[in-house]
């Protein structure tokens, strides 16, 4: 399910949440957390800094759920925006970007820490996530922002234009180089 | 590269990832777009990325953070209930502090304000307000004080304003007829007030341009007139009680005498800034040695400087020049 996908009982929930209520909480998570959690995987590259993450973007959530309705923002866009402010953050906070693009570098992909996974997620997700992690760093910066909301959150082409700030043409350009690249890349290494 | 071989490429490959996307295979969608058939490594690269989504949070940590959010919304929702209402009114408060600060900012600025500035309707709706509880001879007379200050302040940056000083006159009149000549304090005010006007009214009327001389000739004249009103004998006042101060006129700037075109020759070489002027009544020298020490010129007197003129009514006229300070105010000369 994509992250900006709204279940019908969505605005029931952000109503009880705004009160506390523990159940309607817990249905936002469950519906929102994966898409969140995926994104930023697949963005820093750390399962644990993900879930850290994870945990930031939904508290905040918490803090701003009363001021949601002004924003007049579907629900899922909103959390989405947080996610990405957070990521910004945590960048800024380290000074570096965690991913290197192969194309950026002389000695080679670097990870910031790692491809690292969770012990309790099933073998075979750790096989696809890590190979997932290691092709997109053959990607440029916006290419690999494209390609994660795309094909790895689930998001359509025009959201992932709104939420990038950029034309739908733009971003199916983006899309297309992503693809050539990691298509090129994958050959080689298969 | 063909831009247009790419832009068509562009819009092949969105073609075929929507129709994956709506649960087709590559194959019929190959079959359906035979032109995408060379994109066959990028769909396939798409599809094998989205094997990725099956990533999820582990059940683990799923529980973990819904749990922080659970105790975190309980805790936002105990707290806040206090502090909100406690910060509306915080706010509200600032506000209205803040509003009354500008209001009294601007009643203040507009306290020396002046005809045709900005703030003088806002001074002059201020005074409404204070007048109101003012009994009709007290608030003539504050009037006629508060017009007079203005005359005073306008001719001493160079602006010569009789409106403000008939207006004042009138005033003084109301306040005397009115009652205000009384033994209690109005009477001293009134008769202050009197004296203020005499002196500056026979010294403006002979620097001020000459539009607006005959007007305040006119006043002049009208200040004279006030004398029987007031109580007092024509041709004198009783001695003041207090001494009173004429507000310094403006030295003689090259705008100021640029504007006094038409003042008459050697007016400005006896107001020499090298001369300056003591406030009448303020004379603690005796006369006669006054004479002896000050070389300035001795200010003729009013209703002396012109026989004709209609003087104020104090007698002076039969007085010796010599008796008088240089600038005793009329009220001491006998």
């Amino acid at each position: 399910m994509g992250l900006l996908t709204p279940h019908p009982e969505e605005r029931r929930w952000i109503a009880r949440a705004r009160k506390g209520d523990p159940e309607a909480i817990a249905a936002l998570y469950q519906h929102y957390a994966d898409g969140v959690y995926r994104y930023l995987l697949y963005r820093v590259g750390d399962a644990e800094l993900a879930e850290d993450l994870t945990a930031d973007v939904f508290l905040k959530m918490i803090e701003d759920l009363p001021r949601y309705e002004e924003r007049g923002l579907p629900f899922g866009a909103w959390l989405f925006r947080i996610a990405r402010a957070r990521l910004i953050d945590h960048w800024r906070r380290q000074g570096r970007r965690p991913l290197v693009a192969l194309e950026d570098t002389e000695t080679g992909p670097q990870l910031e820490t790692g491809p690292q996974l969770s012990q309790d997620i099933p073998e075979d997700e750790i096989a696809v996530s890590e190979m997932i992690q290691q092709a997109l760093r053959v990607l440029t910066e916006e290419q690999r922002e494209v390609v994660v909301l795309r094909f790895l959150v689930g998001m359509s082409l025009e959201e992932v234009a709104r939420a990038m700030g950029k034309s739908v043409g733009a971003v199916k350009a983006l899309q297309h180089r992503a693809l050539s690249a990691l298509a090129r890349y994958l050959e080689k290494v298969r | 590269m063909d831009p247009k071989r790419d832009a068509h490429e562009i819009e092949l490959l969105e073609r075929c990832l929507c129709r994956l996307e709506q649960g087709a295979d590559l194959e019929t969608c190959l079959r359906e777009v035979p032109e995408a058939i060379p994109l066959r490594p990028l769909l396939e690269t798409a599809l094998w990325l989205q094997r990725g989504q099956e990533v999820a949070l582990s059940p683990a940590a799923r529980r973990r953070l819904i749990r922080q959010g659970q105790l975190r919304a309980a805790r936002r929702a105990a707290a806040p209930q206090a502090s909100r209402p406690a910060l509306r009114w915080a706010w509200a408060l600032v506000a209205a502090l803040g509003l009354i600060l500008v209001l009294l900012s601007a009643v203040g600025a507009a306290e020396a304000s002046l005809p045709g500035e900005p703030l003088y309707p806002v001074k002059r709706a201020v005074e409404g307000l204070v007048t109101l509880g003012m009994s009709p001879e007290e608030r003539a007379l504050y009037l006629a004080e508060r017009r007079w200050s203005e005359f005073e302040a306008s001719a001493a940056r160079g602006r010569w304003l009789p409106d403000l000083a008939e207006e004042s006159l009138a005033r003084l009149e109301e306040a005397a007829r009115l009652g205000a000549e009384g033994p209690a304090g109005p009477a001293a005010r009134l008769r202050a007030l009197y004296e203020r006007q005499g002196v500056l009214l026979e010294e403006t009327a002979a620097v001020a341009p000459p539009d607006v001389r005959s007007a305040l000739t006119r006043a002049r004249q009208r200040w004279a007139g006030l004398a029987p009103v007031l109580g007092w004998p024509e041709g004198g006042i009783p001695e003041p009680t207090r001494a009173v101060e004429t507000p310094v006129l403006p030295e003689p700037t090259a705008e100021i005498l640029r504007e006094r075109t038409h003042t008459p020759p050697g007016l400005e070489k006896r107001e020499t800034p090298s001369a300056p002027r003591t406030p009448p009544g303020q004379e603690k020298t005796p006369p006669g040695q006054e004479k002896k020490e000050t070389p300035r010129p001795v200010r003729t007197p009013p209703g002396q400087e012109k026989k004709d003129t209609p003087g104020p009514p104090r007698g002076q006229d039969s007085a010796p020049p010599g008796d008088q300070g240089p600038k005793g105010p009329p009220g001491r000369q006998r």
